[in-house]
């Protein structure tokens, strides 16, 4: 599959890839690549220039700053994965960069890439000519979603491994542009750059880029990710579930459960949250909780395997979450 | 079109490039090195690795005016002095190929890992390869290579 005629702009600054993201309307940053090059090869987004980030040291830092640990956007999913501070403060976060897309496509992949991964539906990352059989669905401009029939809104799944941890860990983003001459940026909680829309997912602007992760470090916070997929070495999730929480006395204090790949944005599992804040670890509001963390999940049949397979395995996949972090094993 | 400008096998390398090229069109198209191969093209299989910095990535997903300044590694540039890298004479040796499609991309990751890790356990070789896709299913032979591979560097850094 050849790639349709481009435009490639190679910014020497982050101020310089902010100054022609707002100059250039179409414009699209390129980071990995490994999402978007896709796309473009499928004819599924429109051609516009693409703002090269691949040499901007400025998003390629990683290290403690005051009482956050600062990640920026260009630090490729194996550098996360493989950090010691991140494995040893947010392993949630090391896992799920561990566990996305396969090795080579680690060394490539960045983190801010995977915070704006497209979500993703078996209708829609298709060839064109596959897609020719059955026209255009809501994502590609038609009137009918092939997924969801009826539906009037599009339901493609949010497919990244890396923001439910995130979120689960408290993190905020930063989020840059040109304005006024200069480079603005404003700071918002991760959940706040999503929202449960399959065509407009991401609540930045056409000109704004994310530029760093910030997570609070914080003492005694206990963290997992799971994951289930096809192919457990490289496939996108079918099911995540992050949790998130710190153990006082055998009792969760500030728990926090996000799950991935049930909708078109990372939810939270807030019926569960309520019922685990406080009380006291046990195998009966263990499972509770699981049935809490299914039962607020509406997944829809655009992924391999049925929506009810994968809204038990969330259910599978917190148990096991919390009590590996309770039991150690 | 533009003039790119990298190393590629070590050589100091100049051709024209569009922005619209990918490293793999550029390697086959333009510079006539098929060593790297054409699988999926969209990054789910793994036979277009090469080695960038020394580092395996795939080459259908990375843009060729990417590459300005950088190593590029391909199999054709494995062998030293007409001497084949333990890694292919590993894989020669253990028949670990069938229709050799996935091969030189195996071969690629395997020499990359074995750079930064010489003495890898079996399980940290599967990992390493889990992106390399092998469709006549020889992932055993493919193992064994790698880690008899292992066995020859480290007698060789010895001897």
């Amino acid at each position: 599959m050849i790639l349709p005629e481009l435009d490639v702009r190679t910014p020497a600054s982050l101020s310089d890839a902010l100054q022609m993201m707002a100059e250039f309307p179409g414009a699209r940053p390129l980071a990995g690549g490994t999402d978007l090059l896709v796309l473009l090869k499928q004819r599924l987004l429109p051609v516009g220039p693409l703002i090269d980030l691949g040499r901007l040291a400025e998003l390629e830092t990683l290290g403690t700053v005051g009482e956050n640990l600062v990640i920026g956007a260009g630090v490729t999913l194996c550098e996360v994965g493989e950090n010691t501070l991140v494995r040893n403060l947010f392993p949630a976060l090391s896992e799920a960069a561990a566990a996305a897309a396969g090795p080579n496509l680690r060394n490539m992949g960045t983190i801010g890439g995977n915070l704006c991964l497209f979500p993703r539906c078996l209708y829609y990352n298709q060839s064109r000519f596959w897609r020719s059989t059955l026209g255009n669905c809501l994502k590609t401009g038609g009137e009918s979603c092939f997924a969801v029939p009826g539906s009037l809104r599009c339901y493609a799944c949010f497919s990244a491994d890396c923001p439910p941890p995130l979120i689960a860990l408290g993190a905020k983003v930063s989020v840059a542009r040109w304005c006024d001459g200069q480079v603005g940026s404003r700071l918002i909680p991760l959940e706040d750059l999503y929202r449960n829309d399959g065509v407009r997912p991401l609540t930045l602007n056409p000109d704004e880029l994310v530029t760093a992760i910030y997570l609070p470090v914080r003492e005694g916070l206990r963290s997992a990710y799971g994951k289930y997929r096809r192919r457990a070495s490289i496939d996108f999730p079918l099911a995540g579930v992050a949790v998130s929480f710190v153990l006082e006395e055998n009792r969760f204090k500030d728990i926090v459960v996000v799950l991935g790949a049930m909708a078109s944005a990372p939810i939270m599992a807030r019926e569960a949250m309520t019922l685990l804040e406080g009380r006291e670890y046990g195998k009966e509001v263990l499972e509770a909780a699981a049935e809490q963390v299914a039962r607020g999940t509406h997944p829809v049949r655009n992924q391999p395997g049925s929506p009810e397979h994968r809204r038990h395995m969330t259910r599978i996949l917190f148990r096991r979450m919390v009590a590996k972090l309770v039991t150690g094993d | 079109m533009r003039t790119l400008k990298f190393i590629l096998n070590g050589d100091p390398t100049e051709t024209g490039v569009n922005d619209g090229e990918t490293l793999l069109e550029v390697l086959r198209n333009r510079l006539g090195l098929t060593g790297t191969k054409q699988g999926c093209d969209q990054g789910e299989c793994g036979s277009c690795t090469v080695l960038i910095d020394g580092k395996p990535v795939l080459s259908c997903l990375t843009l060729a005016v990417r590459v300005e300044n950088r190593h590029v590694t391909t199999i054709e540039g494995l062998a030293e002095g007409g001497k084949l890298h333990p890694v292919q004479v590993s894989f020669h040796e253990k028949g670990a190929i069938q229709c050799g499609f996935c091969t030189p991309g195996m071969v690629l990751t395997a020499k990359a890992l074995l750079d930064r890790n010489p003495h890898p356990t079996r399980n940290e070789i599967k990992e390493a390869l889990a992106g390399n896709i092998c469709r006549c299913t020889g992932y055993k032979k493919i193992v064994e290579a790698v880690e008899q591979a292992a066995k020859m560097m480290a007698e060789k850094a010895d001897g």
